[in-house]
């Protein structure tokens, strides 16, 4: 198990029951160390409580969510395939809404 | 009945040719050669989970007649809302045909046409319409009908499939492509075998001919190849890869493949002596090249690439029409199904790993953008056309322009003599028509930022374009390049810090013909700019004319016209 | 492994920019961004030493962002702006009040005075007690009208030059395929020019016109400003929520297509644009024909009476049909039903903020707000509901072009273009995740939204029995 913390913002956070942020402990696989999709993946089959698309598209995130690994774009880090270990945050801003 | 005893159907089927898969959400209308990444939804159009069931083509409901001869019960809904039979229907569609090229006598008497063959849907559609045009006597004229030759060209971009995805299976893709030119000839036979319509089928690769006759006199499959012959296709084949492999963007990769194939098509039309070449191009796909061209930046070109006449290399090269553009890939595709037109199994397409590893390609997102609008809100894709039609057009697209004074249907009665004066007339005003400054790459017309020697014009800093071209002075590189902005950015690579890094492969290893037309564009730029300079120096303050442009365009034209 | 700041080289890098792939750290990042929408203002040559800017603040991302932005660089190069926030009211209790909160943190944040007009202000009634008058039916009528005015009216009695508005080049490149889909050509020509209504009383400028979205996010995120988001809500099968994905694709594909989409804006050949001219300010392109002003209120209007206040007539007299619908046949809506907080919440579930950085001539970017062009609007001189989501859509003398109300694109007859910007009952509903009483004007409003062109739509064929859907039709051919 990996404890993470899941933060939401830009609207991201009605789709997950009006949580801005959530402690999670997210399960790994053995010998195998969690990535950065495996943990989306997990959010949006435990935590997500409405609208699954606006969310995810496929495996990835739907175009138009940011995605930071403690604070550092995910771009930087590998994208999905970025390695979460213990203690780290994983903030989704979404910015498909208006201004 | 064939020579080998088996209807044609059956014997086509044999060959590995579909009749009854359209493939209707092709771009191209089955022209690309590109990784099959049109998959109309399912390559990264709107997979969003909360789509409501698809709306499915519509079907007229029992009992309903056809609008048009209103006797046949309607078998399909064209346009969204117009019930029909299949006779009207294809009707209808040869009609759009044979009134183009009546009213803008595209096609006379002895003309010699070339049809862009890809063996898709549209290709098929195309060469079945122009042969119930085609009146196969010469010396008797037929009511309706007109006395020229036909040249269908095929390219086979089997060598550049595997670059295409090089990653996924290549002795199976190889394979399966090599197969594909076998089954497009095999779909083209069923017109072929009459006199006066020829079957060529050139390699891509020949693209890095010399001579634009050597391109025209090879058959890839043809049992007189030399040896000398095909160890050079090897070479030709190596040196193609190797191109495609020093383009590093995928969308980039596509564009310059069916960059290669119109140059080769139009040379090779050339080669063999026809005034005229037809495209297959439908609206579907037209819309969808129209999307993916804004999305590149090429908002100043693309008015010229959806009109019926293109002759934008004047003199040089024949014009093209494309008579299919208003018909959209689904009454194409419908229209095959029901006369049973032999269409060529499309290449295979990406497998599924293939598909996340490697970034969409823009086309494959327009495709199916267009796709998904035309789906759900059907009339998209006219009025896209529509909107771009409204644009200016260039001289070049004039239809009328490449004909003498009156032109009508009447001459068709006139004597063959008589219409081949008409040509040589014709001929000697296309030197009058207006050279367009192409780029050298995608054959599009230049905007005026990406005129060579264009900065010796510019009076007040233009920081928008700065911005948009992704940074400064990206479109001053680019005609210093010797081409537009876009083949820069997407096919050389500019503009990115990898390639600048690595140094601009791809210039080099480009086809003689297209890197000494890119060399010549950079040294009139050069000059320009000097003699700009010079002139700034001697005389007090340049007034920076409005006209400069255009002035700028006559120097340029006249300068490619002499070289 | 720890990446460093490809400018600075001492600071880790948080941030790859989209446009030119630097990674940059915080500090870089912010200086660059800075530093080119300087680069875009000056360049544009946006703004004059003095003048009075109103931005137009709805407490969201870009609006929040913008005003920071402007009031740093005022300071910073000293431009010599006097800066205000100015924020429209409709008056919707419960979702008007926490953007406007918003918009008053920006006030003492950054420093501006901040000017609120409300409908109440300005028209004499807030949407609340105009639902209460009218009920649901054709309340988004009123709005999306009063809307379209409320921000130049607001600017106007503060005396502002100009009004600055957030629109970034997200929104601008999907304005740009938009207008491409709908056929505006005019439009298409205006759409990406950097000033708009440049001739007008109160032009309308965008210096975010090259900023990507995901740069003034994460601007905001990493200066912890403070903004509002409203529920996203693009219905895929909605013709601007199709093209935002769609954009959104190209930019994961191709990060620089944005602004390669806002290039080819700038290029296009619009007929009467002068083709020499590739100057993001654009064209003076097609002239607009000379519009009067309302006898009552002074807007532009081509009426003698303006929009506005027959509607308000209407309102005062206790006829609220006056100038909503003149036809004899009025088609009836479809069911929306619920009470006036469910319409409310429609309004409110309907794309974004009311009033977004609204900008002349972009088609409601993201925006229920119908906001008009500071340029002359088209000429009315009937209004004709639409039959699918009960919004205005106006008619023009010839009777096969008729024009949209609000976005005032061309339409096929008594079928409204289905932008949104009305917030026409049925879109709001549909917008709004589509209740199950939706899908019959779903599928309408899908079938509605065919360009002009085509005369007739799937719905209106399928009510004549012309044809038949099902879903496991085979295609006909087969």
């Amino acid at each position: 198990m990996v404890k993470v913390r899941l933060e939401f913002s830009g609207g991201l956070d009605l789709l997950f029951g009006n949580q801005k942020a959530v402690e999670a402990d997210i399960p790994q696989q053995s010998g195998h160390q969690l990535t950065v999709a495996e943990a989306m993946a997990w959010a949006r089959d435990n935590l997500l409580t409405d609208r699954p698309e606006l969310f995810m598209k496929g495996s990835s995130v739907r175009p138009g969510v940011l995605v930071l690994l403690n604070d550092t774009d995910w771009e930087l880090c590998g994208e999905l395939d970025a390695l979460v270990a213990d203690g780290d945050r994983v903030t989704f801003i979404s910015t498909l809404h208006g201004g | 009945m064939t020579p080998s005893g088996l209807a044609p159907a059956e014997q086509l089927r044999a060959a590995g040719v579909d009749q009854n898969q359209p493939n209707s959400n092709c771009r191209r209308g089955g022209q690309c050669g590109e990784e099959g990444g049109c998959g109309g939804g399912s390559g990264g159009g709107n997979n969003a989970g909360a789509l409501p069931s698809t709306p499915s083509p519509p079907i007229p409901a029992a009992g309903t007649v056809c609008m048009k001869c209103r006797k046949q019960e309607a078998q399909l809904v064209a346009r969204g809302r117009e019930p029909m039979c299949f006779p009207c229907l294809h009707e209808q569609l040869l009609s759009k045909v044979r009134n183009a090229v009546r009213l803008y006598s595209l096609l006379l008497p002895g003309d010699q046409l070339a049809l862009a063959f890809s063996g898709g849907p549209a290709s098929a559609t195309l060469l079945h319409f122009l042969a119930e045009l085609r009146n196969p006597c010469t010396d008797r004229p037929a009511r309706g009908k007109v006395a020229f030759t036909m040249h269908v060209i095929h390219i086979d971009e089997s060598a550049a499939m595997a670059c295409i995805e090089p990653s996924q299976g290549s002795t199976d893709e190889h394979a399966a492509a090599g197969g594909h030119s076998a089954s497009v000839a095999a779909a083209a036979q069923l017109y072929c075998h009459e006199p006066g319509v020829q079957y060529h089928c050139v390699p891509l690769e020949a693209v890095f001919d010399g001579t634009p006759e050597a391109a025209a006199g090879q058959d890839a499959a043809g049992l007189q190849e030399g040896q000398d012959q095909q160890q050079s296709r090897e070479l030709q084949r190596r040196q193609l890869q190797h191109l495609l492999a020093a383009v590093s963007d995928t969308t980039g990769r596509q564009d310059l493949v069916c960059h290669l194939r119109t140059h080769l098509l139009l040379r090779t039309a050339a080669a063999l002596g026809c005034c005229r070449m037809a495209r297959g191009d439908c609206s579907t796909a037209l819309a969808a090249r129209v999307v993916a061209a804004a999305a590149k930046g090429c908002g100043y070109s693309l008015a010229g690439d959806v009109r019926l006449v293109d002759a934008r290399h004047g003199r040089a090269l024949p014009p093209c029409f494309l008579p299919l553009r208003e018909v959209s890939s689904r009454e194409l595709g419908m229209l095959c199904s029901h006369l049973r037109l032999p269409v060529a199994r499309q290449p295979a397409g990406v497998s599924a790993a293939g598909q996340r590893a490697a970034k969409k390609s823009i086309n494959s997102l327009a495709d199916a953008f267009i796709a998904g609008m035309e789906l759900h809100n059907p009339g998209s894709v006219p009025n896209i056309l529509n909107t771009i039609a409204k644009l200016e057009a260039f001289p070049w697209n004039d239809p009328t322009a490449t004909r003498t004074g009156q032109t009508l249907p009447q001459q068709q009665q006139h004597g063959v003599q008589q219409q081949q004066q008409q040509r040589q007339q014709e001929q000697q005003q296309q030197q009058h028509v207006e050279a367009a400054v192409l780029c050298p790459i995608c054959l599009a017309p230049l905007a005026d930022d990406e005129l060579p020697g264009s900065d010796s014009n510019h009076s007040s800093s233009n920081s928008g374009s700065e911005h948009t071209s992704g940074g400064t002075g990206a479109a001053s590189a680019a005609a210093a390049a010797g081409c537009c902005l876009s083949c820069y950015c997407q096919i050389l690579g500019g503009g990115s810090e990898a390639v600048v890094l690595a140094g601009s492969g791809v210039a080099a290893a480009l086809p003689l013909a297209v890197s000494q037309r890119m060399a010549s564009m950079a040294m009139v730029g050069s000059q320009l700019v000097a003699k700009e300079a010079k002139a700034a120096v001697v005389s007090d303050g340049a007034e920076p004319a409005s006209g400069g442009v255009e002035r700028l365009r006559a120097h340029i034209a006249e300068f490619l016209l002499d070289t | 492994m720890v990446k460093l700041c490809g400018h600075c080289g001492e600071q880790r890098a948080v941030l790859r920019r989209p446009k030119t792939f630097e990674q940059l750290c915080r500090e870089c990042f912010y200086t660059a961004l800075e530093a080119e929408v300087h680069e875009t203002i000056t360049a544009a040559r946006l703004f004059r030493p003095g003048e009075r800017v109103a931005v137009a603040a709805s407490g969201g991302k870009d609006s929040t962002v913008l005003a920071h932005m402007l009031t740093t660089l005022n300071r910073r190069h000293g431009y010599g702006l006097d800066l205000f926030l100015l924020s429209i009211d409709e008056g919707i209790s419960g979702y008007r009040d926490d953007s406007l909160e918003t918009v008053k943190r920006n006030e003492a944040q950054y420093q501006i005075p901040l000017h609120v007009y409300s409908y109440k202000d300005l028209y004499g009634w807030t949407m609340d007690e105009i639902v209460s008058q009218i009920g649901t039916r054709s309340n988004c009528t009123f709005c999306g009208v009063f809307r379209r005015q409320a921000l130049d009216r607001g600017a106007a009695l503060v005396g502002a030059d100009k009004i600055a508005t957030g629109h970034n080049a997200d929104d601008v490149a999907e304005t740009v395929l938009l207008n491409i889909i709908r056929g505006d050509v005019p439009r298409l020509g205006r759409c990406a020019n950097i000033i708009t209504g440049e001739d007008s009383p109160l032009p309308r400028v965008k210096p975010f016109k090259y900023t990507y979205e995901k740069e003034i996010v994460m601007y905001a995120y990493f200066k912890r400003l403070d903004y509002f988001s409203t529920e996203c809500i693009y219905a895929p099968f909605a013709a601007r929520g199709f093209a935002r994905e769609f954009v959104k694709d190209l930019e994961a594909a191709r990060p620089r297509a944005i602004v390669d989409l806002i290039r080819s804006a700038e290029q296009f050949r619009v007929p009467g644009r002068s083709s020499s001219s590739n100057s993001s300010s654009g064209a003076k392109a097609v002239v607009l024909p000379q519009a009067g002003s309302c006898e009552r209120c002074g807007y532009i209007s081509s009426q003698p009476v303006c929009k506005a206040c027959m509607l308000l007539e209407g309102l005062n007299k206790g006829l609220p049909r006056l100038g909503v619908t003149r036809t004899r046949k009025t088609h009836k809506a479809p069911a929306v039903g619920g009470p006036a907080a469910a319409t409310a919440a429609q309004l409110a579930a309907a794309p974004a903020a009311a009033v977004d950085p609204a900008a002349a001539d972009l088609v409601a970017p993201q925006a229920a707000g119908g906001v008009s062009t500071a340029a002359a609007p088209r000429p009315e001189p009937g209004m004709q509901r639409c039959r699918i989501s009960s919004c205005l859509q106006a008619q023009t003398g010839a009777a096969s072009v008729q024009q949209c109300g609000f976005c005032t694109s061309p339409q096929q007859p008594a079928v409204c273009c289905g932008s949104g910007a009305c917030g026409g009952s049925a879109l709001g509903s549909l917008e709004a995740g589509g209740a199950p009483e939706a899908d019959p004007p779903a599928a309408d409003h899908s079938a509605a939204l065919a360009g002009p062109g085509s005369e007739g739509s799937f719905a209106y064929l399928q009510n004549k029995g012309a044809i038949a859907s099902h879903p496991s039709a085979r295609h006909a051919a087969q």
